[in-house]
């Protein structure tokens, strides 16, 4: 079935389902394979036949309501990607029908759906309730705007801002610059001379320079020395989490001209070593112009000893051994707890080894403390931290382990038990 | 210009302005006051509905309870996620919250445009907040070789 794309105004980012699907229904033009929808998927739906009024809640009535199971208001999902799918085709439309075989209308969104799919990039977030991880997410109004930049207006209140004078930024936009991650403000800089100037040189910026997905991989120790700089010695929290590039001798060189620096996480940072990493510390904390590191986490080392956790915490002036509970949360796997602990890792009261440790906040679990291990020690449930030993658990596909009320917790992906 | 400090728990009054609903003699929002809210420095024009809202925000976040002033809070994020408002007016609030002190007006504001420039491409920002590309091609070719690690995709 040839598509019928007849003219139609912008897709709006924030519409309702209605909006969306009747974009949708005019890039498809005639309905002739309602039918065929109607039981691809075995599934038993009204066709609700309402005639020119209606025309934009068909789509919605023909798609299977839950068709994976899960148990919850798919239609409004499917309402969602449909329309955007409707838009993609706008963009992508020649590409679309070359690739797909079968020309049936459903067929058609769900390829399309695949090739979208690998193909996503950078989107923003679509403001409507879809279950899908963030960076999927970030398809949807992405389109929208492109879709409107193509088509040369812009009815969207969201893609112009018309009281701007003379191009220059609104004054306050640089205010909303601190919000930005270091991407978006590189990002940023290229937008205009003020931002440029602003961005380069404001120190405040870079104050804090967190480094995570998707530069982690990429930044090399020249890379971040040069950003470090820019707070003018002002760097007060550096997080590189998982940059495999970063070196000893890169950490060594944003030390030294970082006097001010007190925090570091470097958790999945595979090139620094533990020698290294201590090697710097005395080097930094034993120069009169710094106040010292005062927190670090390093997600682990492998390969450190009682030795090296003694020197770290000499290093770092642990006095007390007053206990902040640490509960484990797949979360914290990737960017570590900024609590006021000084060092994540301590000695495993089961294991006598040195790792991240954890409690357990388990009302009715043993004596908490006597619940504190290492992961290895006792497995704990990825969402809520509460051991597995004594409770029911399930270890998921991703090989993570969910304890019983966790469970019920989650969509359901499959059939109940009993 | 008088300036209205918000961060204080117990909003102090300019003199100038006596009528500031019943906040002087008591922190707790008092329903029936929001709407005669005059405060030091008004609220630019960004329609009826944000203006009650942000008015509304203002008189809770000077209470002295914390879950008053967390609850306004989420009930502000919850406002500015699902209406749909636009540039200029974030913008406008944006800078009023600044000029007021008011840092969570602030924060939920700035993190809302913040979204609005995350992940988006040079070309997008500009067209999203009408700013003009002064670079000429050189120094913009110059820019693009300056950071080509942050931007390879």
């Amino acid at each position: 079935m040839t598509l019928n794309f007849t003219q139609r105004p912008i897709f709006p980012a924030h519409t309702s389902e209605d909006n969306m699907v009747s974009q949708l229904r005019t890039v498809n033009g005639e309905k002739g394979g309602h039918e065929e929808v109607h039981d691809r998927f075995g599934y038993r739906r009204e066709i609700v036949d309402k005639g020119e009024k209606d025309k934009n809640k068909d789509i919605v009535d023909l798609l299977p309501s839950d068709p994976f199971g899960m148990d919850i208001d798919i239609s409004t999902t499917f309402t969602a990607i449909t329309g955007w799918l409707g838009d993609l085709e706008l963009e992508y439309g020649d590409h679309m029908r070359n690739k797909v075989v079968n020309h049936k209308e459903d067929y058609r969104l769900f390829a399309g759906f695949n090739f979208f799919w690998n193909n996503a990039m950078k989107f923003q977030s679509f403001p409507t309730n879809l279950m899908y991880h963030d960076q999927h997410n970030k398809g949807f109004d992405r389109v929208s705007e492109s879709v409107g930049t193509n088509c040369g207006e812009s009815v969207n209140e969201f893609a112009v801002c018309p009281d701007v004078i003379g191009g220059d930024p609104h004054d306050a936009f640089v205010l909303a610059l601190s919000y930005l991650g270091t991407k978006d403000l590189l990002m940023v800089e290229r937008v205009c001379r003020s931002l440029c100037y602003t961005i380069r040189n404001d120190s405040l910026l870079w104050r804090n320079l967190y480094v995570d997905q998707p530069l982690n991989e990429r930044i090399t120790d020249d890379i971040l020395v040069r950003l470090t700089n820019r707070a003018e010695g002002n760097l007060r929290f550096l997080s590189l989490i998982k940059c495999p590039k970063i070196t000893d001798d890169g950490l060594r060189r944003v030390l030294e001209t970082n006097p001010k620096l007190t925090k570091l996480f470097i958790p999945g940072c595979t090139r620094l070593s533990i020698e290294g990493i201590l090697n710097n510390l005395k080097a930094f904390n034993s120069s009169t112009e710094t106040a010292g590191i005062k927190h670090i986490r390093t997600g682990g080392f492998y390969g450190i000893t009682l030795d090296h956790y003694e020197q770290l915490n000499n290093l770092l002036g642990v006095q007390n051994n007053k206990h902040i509970p640490n509960y484990y949360h797949r979360a914290n796997l990737h960017a570590p707890c900024d609590d006021d602990r000084a060092l994540d890792v301590e000695i495993c009261p089961r294991c006598q080894n040195l790792r991240l440790v954890y409690d357990c906040p388990a009302g009715g679990c043993r004596p908490k403390d006597q619940c504190r291990a290492c992961i290895i020690c006792i497995p704990r449930c990825a969402e809520c931290g509460r051991c597995v030993h004594n409770s029911e658990y399930e270890e998921t596909f991703s090989l993570e382990y969910l304890c019983s009320d966790c469970l019920k917790q989650l969509p359901r992906c499959q059939e109940p038990h009993g | 210009m008088a300036e209205f400090n918000e961060t204080d728990q117990t909003p102090t009054v300019d003199p100038k302005t006596p009528n500031l609903g019943d906040s002087t003699t008591s922190s707790q929002p008092k329903p029936e006051q929001i709407t005669t809210i005059d405060v030091a420095v008004p609220i630019p024009d960004v329609g009826p509905q944000l203006q009650v809202v942000v008015e509304e925000f203002i008189l809770k976040s000077g209470s002295d309870d914390e879950e008053v002033r967390t609850a306004a809070t989420n009930e502000l994020r919850d406002f500015i996620e699902h209406e749909e408002i636009g540039i200029t007016t974030l913008l406008v609030v944006v800078k009023y919250a600044h000029e007021v002190k008011n840092v969570d007006l602030l924060d939920a504001f700035c993190e809302r445009v913040a979204d609005l420039i995350k992940d988006k491409k040079v070309v997008e920002v500009r067209e999203i907040f009408g700013i003009v590309n002064d670079f000429t091609p050189g120094e913009e070719q110059a820019l693009r070789y300056e950071h080509p690690w942050a931007f390879e995709d």
